[in-house]
């Protein structure tokens, strides 16, 4: 029964039902059973809780059994409510990603067959390095980064998502949750990936995106979610393979060759300055940039002790807008010229905020451009009533006849 | 089929429809929570007590089962809400608004006529080769129905037209920026009843104006 679900998520009542876009009195009349849940929301909500559709109606008795991304998400040390309204955020927005697809003529099928091909291509016996670095290959080739021999942070939002991949960079303040990924199951199967972006930065959560992404190749097979906290270490293996395979997506050896090659720069000589420009280069965190750089045997221990001292924060927003605080960006480049303005992507849903990705949101209004849909449904994708979505991108979308 | 929620003015003349011509409105699920949420926006917050009052009086119902059961009998209710659903739900992976695709699936599947503001919802179907049977009555066919025969004047049928202005409704092209009473004559009215003296324009001016619903009181 609904109300089960419900209680065993420990999602609060009121946040579910401002999730589902109902009244709570009416949602309430569901889970007493004074009413029965409605046919037509009976996928959305079996998607966003992990269940059966038949569990919700009560046709399938749960009793005790937690829906296991929920059991996973309470039994965490760190774990807070935020986290669980976030995940439950994030799997409402795979669930109308899923019925986004179609409508843009695209299938979730390919980043299924990325995974498949990385996973059967590496050695299960390898060393953890020798599997990390294969994976990252293979994987580099399959989303066509191969030949690029620049940084590729650029790429990864659109070029993974293009696979049907769905990348949520939002900030949670009250989440110890750095990263973490998940599936959601609906008509397909949608894979997740989620980075906090509260005192983040565009460089770090660059890493953080490929490392769950190692998680979301490799270990969502027995685990319903995996989950990666703020300042975490770890020796487990499965979080070093993570970690390698985001280091070398972003920064093989190739690519750090070429940035200080065109750049003119000297590994043995190394300025706060020259930091700054091949990190803008890069496009990960300085600390990445010489780990990688240590691993490719182009530095020294002393070296990479010396240069890790380096701050090149100020300098590296001379070379890269992504280094800019959010007011310095809108400083320099105003909100109105600015199309998908974060504000307008930040939807509430209850207490709880998260910010829809730019190309979400985009291939809604295209859609919605295009006469493929309606404002209406458009505004259900965004999770949004009608009015402030109408508000919100009315200079942008056509007017109804 | 009702699917906005201008139900300001419009309560007076649904009990008129109800006794007087046997008319009852029926919202689909999705509609109904839909409303529901939304009177509870400040902006709406007038629209509440009469939609309450609208659903507990009965003047506003529910496609559900039990209504169902008296338009196709018990027998066939549970097959054709099944065959609503269905096809709702096919007309949301269209394209189209939950509320507006389960109300279009219900005219469908019982050729009723539908009440919704939401054109482009009409223009997708259309386009995807469904053939909605209409007529299509939009908020205003309801309160120049309601001037028509004498139940609204044109002082309150225009406060109806701001208040769906000041709630960002898209307003037919006639009453926007236009008092009702000088938009009226430009208005081709899609509800009318047969007895009462003609009013609007007499020239269909829209695609969705060639089909009518001409009824008679009791």
């Amino acid at each position: 029964m609904l109300r089960d679900i419900v209680k065993l998520s420990q999602l609060d009542t009121k946040f579910c039902a401002s999730l589902f876009g109902v009244a709570p009195e009416q949602f309430y009349e569901w889970l007493s059973g004074n009413r029965p849940v409605p046919k037509f929301l009976l996928r959305e909500l079996a998607s966003v809780f992990g269940v059966q559709p038949m569990d919700v109606t009560g046709q399938r008795s749960r009793q005790d059994a937690v829906p296991a991304i929920w059991y996973k998400l309470h039994s965490q040390e760190r774990s807070s409510p935020a986290d669980l309204e976030i995940v439950g955020l994030i799997r409402k927005l795979c669930f109308n990603f899923s019925e986004l697809q179609p409508l843009l003529g695209q299938t979730s099928d390919r980043w299924d067959q990325i995974s498949q091909t990385v996973r059967t291509q590496i050695v299960q016996s390898a060393s953890i390095l020798t599997q990390a670095r294969t994976a990252a290959e293979i994987f580099r080739r399959e989303i066509g980064w191969e030949h690029g021999s620049g940084g590729s942070g650029q790429f990864i939002r659109p070029n993974l998502r293009n696979a049907g991949l769905v990348i949520v960079e939002s900030p949670v303040p009250d989440s110890q949750i750095e990263g973490c990924s998940f599936r959601v199951r609906s008509d397909r199967d949608i894979a997740c990936v989620f980075a906090n972006s509260y005192q983040s930065t565009w460089f770090r959560r660059n890493a953080v995106i490929l490392h769950e992404v190692c998680h979301g190749i490799f270990d969502l097979e027995g685990d319903p979610v995996s989950i990666d906290y703020r300042h975490e270490t770890s020796d487990d293996l499965k979080e070093k393979r993570a970690n390698l395979f985001a280091q070398e997506c972003l920064v093989p050896r190739a690519v750090l060759t070429h940035i200080t090659s065109k750049l003119g720069i000297k590994w043995s000589a190394i300025t706060k300055e020259t930091l700054a420009r091949i990190v803008a280069e890069c496009n990960v965190e300085p600390r990445l940039v010489l780990r990688a750089a240590f691993d490719a045997k182009l530095i020294t221990t002393e070296q990479l002790d010396t240069y890790a001292q380096y701050e090149c924060t100020s300098l590296l927003k001379q070379f890269t807008d992504h280094a800019l605080t959010t007011r310095e960006f809108l400083v320099k480049i105003p909100k109105e010229h600015h199309p998908w303005f974060f504000e307008d992507r930040f939807v509430k849903i209850g207490n709880r905020g998260i910010l829809l990705p730019v190309g979400y949101i985009k291939a809604i209004i295209e859609l919605l451009s295009s006469g493929r849909i309606t404002s209406q449904r458009a505004a259900e994708l965004a999770m949004m009533d009608h009015y402030t979505f109408q508000e919100r991108f009315e200079k942008i979308i056509p007017q109804a006849a | 089929m009702h699917s906005s929620n201008s139900l300001r003015a419009t309560n007076g003349i649904l009990r008129t429809l109800k006794t007087n011509y046997d008319i009852q409105i029926v919202v689909a699920e999705p509609v109904e929570v839909e409303l529901r949420l939304i009177i509870k926006r400040d902006k709406f917050k007038d629209a509440q007590n009469i939609l309450t009052k609208g659903f507990s009086s009965g003047l506003l119902g529910v496609l559900d089962e039990t209504r169902l059961s008296s338009l196709v009998g018990t027998t066939r209710a549970p097959t054709v809400l099944e065959s609503i659903e269905n096809r709702g739900e096919s007309f949301r992976r269209l394209g189209v608004g939950n509320g507006e695709a389960f109300t279009h699936s219900a005219s469908v599947e019982l050729n009723m006529p539908v009440l919704s503001n939401d054109r482009q919802a009409i223009d997708l179907l259309t386009r995807n080769g469904i053939a909605l049977p209409g007529p299509f009555l939009r908020a205003f066919d309801i309160l120049v129905f309601g001037r028509q025969i004498g139940l609204l004047s044109d002082g309150e049928c225009d406060e109806a037209r701001q208040a769906l202005a000041k709630r960002g409704e898209n307003l037919d092209k006639c009453f926007t920026n236009c008092s009702f009473t000088n938009g009226l004559p430009h208005f081709y009215p899609r509800l009318l009843d047969r007895a009462f003296p003609l009013v609007g324009s007499q020239q269909p001016s829209k695609l969705y104006d060639r089909q009518q619903l001409i009824i008679s009181a009791k």
